[in-house]
């Protein structure tokens, strides 16, 4: 099952597997402001979903990615990813609540509810996140959704090298602020901060941040600029000879050593990290591509190309496999009948 | 399924001395759970001291086909750690260490036998907490709230246990570990740690849990407000979510708790109010000043009585005695009651109440409400007494009335409690034959014995005893209270 393909690398099968597309499957069947939900068909857009919920002033706290490339919300939570907005309040799979799919056999399954709380019964929909399409052809999604921030600013912070940087990050993520964002590039070496709510109430949050050595100078960054910030990463626009782009989950020192990879990548691979050290986006060349195989699995790191060639043995998963023994087991479950493709780490 | 005592001796190899119990007094003291209703006396308790102890207990029930249910402090109000006859309880409470906290990270790595208060305590010095607050905190373990995917007053802005924990290793019910999820917020592939929490101790025992932390919230701005009617305080919790705030919790009482609660903790809660409405802001102090006045506004817009705002730390402990205090309080009205959990949409509660009390009325029968008005979690407490004949039975047709009710609103048969025993009966009124299946061939994965708290969750188990019921003995103690 696929959406607009926006994620590529992780919808290229085979040529005996069939395609098919939830391009028709659109629209948002349900939202209620005043329950903080929704329900939408699998592959409405991310843009129309967000453009709904903000006329009633409310967004996805995950912070979707990719909606100018047309992804859909199915697409979303089948590759597991969450923007920068994840930091404050969670991922894809802290949102999800509800999920309906057609299963191997071709039963169609409703799992989940279509209320904020719920925990009855196993919670399928959030096995679903991250499963790429490899259970069940996801049909229909419920989501919880909050209240839209008054306002958001865009703080940087230079660093002189990454250590310095998974510093600053440490010491912003443990603060009392309660930042939106905290992201880092580290080809510019800027820790970004984003700060919710009136510009006054995040310029005294910023000066408090400074005030306690945070870091030495927070400078605010413009509204255009800052909008140019988060959409770079948004678009995945690392560079146009950097044509892979992967997501590899990491600890702050994790996310320094891959920094110093990218320093030293053939290529020039760039590092963006997200959600306070915990997601290395990491843009390269494909012929980059065995070295950072090499260096994730000596690093037993595990990371997942969203776009360029699979992995150089052909796997969905790059580096370290992470092997886990009980996946095949849940996949039977899921697909008895061997319907969908297997999830090759 | 019956276990030749030979057997029992081969488990008592396995283990060092010490940890297999069979004699009554133990027998007694796992015979039941926080749900006092039922009783199960197993075949025998161990009590491991280290992880390898319970690997090795569940290989060889796997082996020997022998049923297992593991457990924490056993405050499950579903009946979820229930012994099952001929079965054995492994008792999690000796792996209680907290390993390590890493504050740059936010995470925090705990054996499943942690008390969930004391992981917020090992992160205080970093100035991190661990978020879920079920009542019970002051006792229950992770490894309980995992299975059940506790909940808690602050779960419309924080979610649930699975929102918290980002991987585990665990041990199935053949014996095999597993590495689910990992070190950091995300990964990669299918999300297995999300389908273990929730799962009621059916798949396994999550043997080490990392734990994501959160910076403690700096300021708190509670309010109490009194109301006239039910209805005006349910229009108050929709004003404010028209707003545009997102408190950290919203709580209403009707007038039966108030008084119980009034009478237990002298918490000052207004005089004559037919329903209590708590919100609570929390944050930077930046922000909370600013929110607390579109928050008085809103809230003066209301039509209330009376409106207190917690002046400082001791005010607000006040305010939360009382609503903490309230299902223990109003259990000494009864000498037995029952608790639903159910989930209605926010925007039904005051239908949903109106018939809960239609429903009150005709079965004879008081119930007393108290829920987590954010997001729509109902917790009707349904008193009676046991000693006279049929009440029980009366007390638990209008429980699963409103059950019916919550499902037939969309909503939920329970949203915190988990399902365990008491509401296996209902999970077909909430999902489809196609879907339950699903759900057995998941468990299947996991347990292809059917050895892992059999009993729970599916309909069509053998039920245990039903004994007695009324407030559990740490409950009455003042150890532990309810949501």
């Amino acid at each position: 099952m696929v959406g607009n393909r926006s994620k590529p690398t992780l919808s290229a099968v085979t040529a005996e597997t069939t395609l098919v597309s939830s391009r028709s499957l659109s629209g948002i069947v349900e939202y209620e402001p005043s329950e903080f939900t929704f329900t939408a068909m699998a592959g409405t857009t991310l843009n129309e979903i967000n453009d709904t919920l903000r006329d009633k002033r409310q967004y996805m706290p995950f912070d979707p990615l990719l909606a100018d490339h047309n992804a859909t919300i199915g697409g979303t939570l089948a590759a597991g990813i969450s923007g920068p907005g994840r930091h404050r309040y969670g991922g894809v799979r802290d949102f999800v609540l509800g999920a309906q799919f057609v299963a191997g056999d071709g039963q169609l399954i409703q799992s989940g509810g279509k209320v904020v709380k719920n925990a009855a019964g196993f919670d399928i929909p959030k096995l679903l996140v991250g499963s790429c399409g490899r259970f069940g052809a996801i049909t229909q999604l419920t989501f919880k959704v909050f209240p839209r921030p008054q306002g958001i600013q865009t703080y940087q912070v230079r660093c002189s090298d990454h250590a310095m940087a998974a510093t600053v990050i440490a010491a912003a993520a443990r603060g009392r602020w309660e930042l939106d964002a905290i992201d880092y590039s580290a080809k510019t070496r800027m820790v970004w901060l984003r700060i919710s709510g009136a510009a006054e109430i995040s310029q005294a949050i910023a000066d408090d941040m400074q005030r306690v050595g945070v870091a030495d100078s927070l400078t605010r960054v413009d509204s255009d600029q800052a909008a140019l910030i988060w959409q770079q990463l948004g678009s995945f626009e690392f560079g146009p000879e950097l044509d892979c782009v992967a997501k590899v989950p990491t600890t702050l020192r994790q996310m320094i050593g891959l920094a110093d990879w990218c320093d030293t990548s053939k290529h020039a691979a760039v590092l963006h990290n997200s959600v306070a050290g915990a997601i290395s986006w990491i843009a390269l060349s494909q012929h980059d591509l065995d070295d950072f195989d090499t260096y994730l699995r000596e690093t037993e790191v595990t990371g997942q190309l969203m776009r360029g060639p699979r992995a150089p043995d052909g796997r969905l998963v790059i580096g370290n496999r992470g092997i886990n023994h009980i996946e095949s087991a849940i996949k039977h479950a899921m697909d008895p009948v061997g319907r969908f493709p297997i999830f090759e780490r | 399924m019956n276990t030749p005592t030979a057997d029992l001796q081969s488990l008592c190899h396995r283990l060092p001395p010490g940890r297999f119990h069979a004699d009554a007094a133990y027998q007694a003291a796992f015979e039941s759970d926080g749900l006092t209703a039922f009783r199960q006396r197993p075949l025998g308790v161990v009590i491991p001291e280290c992880e390898q102890e319970v690997i090795e207990v569940i290989r060889w029930c796997y082996e020997q086909s022998v049923p297992f249910v593991a457990r924490g402090s056993g405050t499950s109000l579903s009946g979820g750690s229930m012994p099952v006859a001929d079965g054995i309880v492994i008792s999690l409470n000796r792996l209680n260490k907290i390993i390590h906290v890493d504050p740059d990270n936010r995470i925090a790595v705990v054996q499943p036998g942690v008390i969930n208060l004391h992981v917020s305590a090992a992160a205080a010095r970093h100035g991190l907490y661990y978020a879920p607050d079920p009542s019970s905190q002051k006792i229950c373990t992770i490894g309980g709230n995992i299975a059940f995917n506790s909940g808690g007053a602050h779960c419309l802005k924080y979610g649930m246990t699975s929102n918290h924990v980002i991987g585990m290793r665990v041990v199935t019910a053949t014996g095999e570990i597993v590495n689910l999820g990992g070190p950091t917020l995300e990964s990669i592939g299918p999300d297995g740690t999300g389908l273990f929490c929730g799962s009621e101790g059916l798949f396994g025992v999550a043997l080490e849990i990392t734990l994501r932390l959160l910076p403690k919230p700096e300021c708190f701005h509670t309010v109490l407000v009194g109301y006239r009617s039910l209805r005006a305080a349910g229009d108050a919790v929709s004003a404010v979510i028209d707003s545009g705030l997102l408190p950290g919790a919203m709580e209403i009482m009707e007038s039966l708790a108030i008084q119980a609660a009034e009478a237990a903790t002298a918490c000052g809660y207004p005089d004559g109010a037919a329903a209590v409405l708590i919100v609570e802001l929390e944050g930077p102090r930046e922000k909370i000043a600013a929110e607390q006045q579109q928050l008085d506004a809103v809230i003066a817009a209301t039509d209330a009585f009376e409106t207190v705002v917690a002046a400082d730390d001791q005010q607000r402990a006040a305010i939360w005695a009382g609503r903490k205090s309230a299902f223990s309080a109003v259990g000494k009205l009864s000498p037995d009651f029952l608790v639903q959990d159910g989930v209605v949409p926010r925007k039904r509660l005051g239908e949903a109440l109106e018939r809960i009390e239609k429903l009150s009325l005709a079965s004879g029968l008081r119930v007393a409400n108290v829920f987590h008005a954010g997001d729509g979690n109902l917790h009707p407490l349904i008193l009676f007494d046991d000693s006279i004949a049929g009440q029980l039975q009366q007390a638990e047709a209008l429980a699963g009335k409103i059950l019916m009710m919550c499902v037939e609103m969309g909503g939920s048969i329970t949203g915190e409690h988990g399902v365990g025993i008491e509401k296996r009966d209902y999970l077909p009124e909430m999902y489809d034959v196609s879907t339950i299946e699903l759900m057995h061939r998941l468990r299947a994965a996991f347990d292809p014995k059917t050895i892992a708290n059999p009993g729970k969750m599916f309909p069509g188990a053998d039920a245990p005893a039903l004994l007695t019921h009324g407030l559990h003995p740490l409950e009455k103690a003042g150890v532990i209270s309810r949501e």
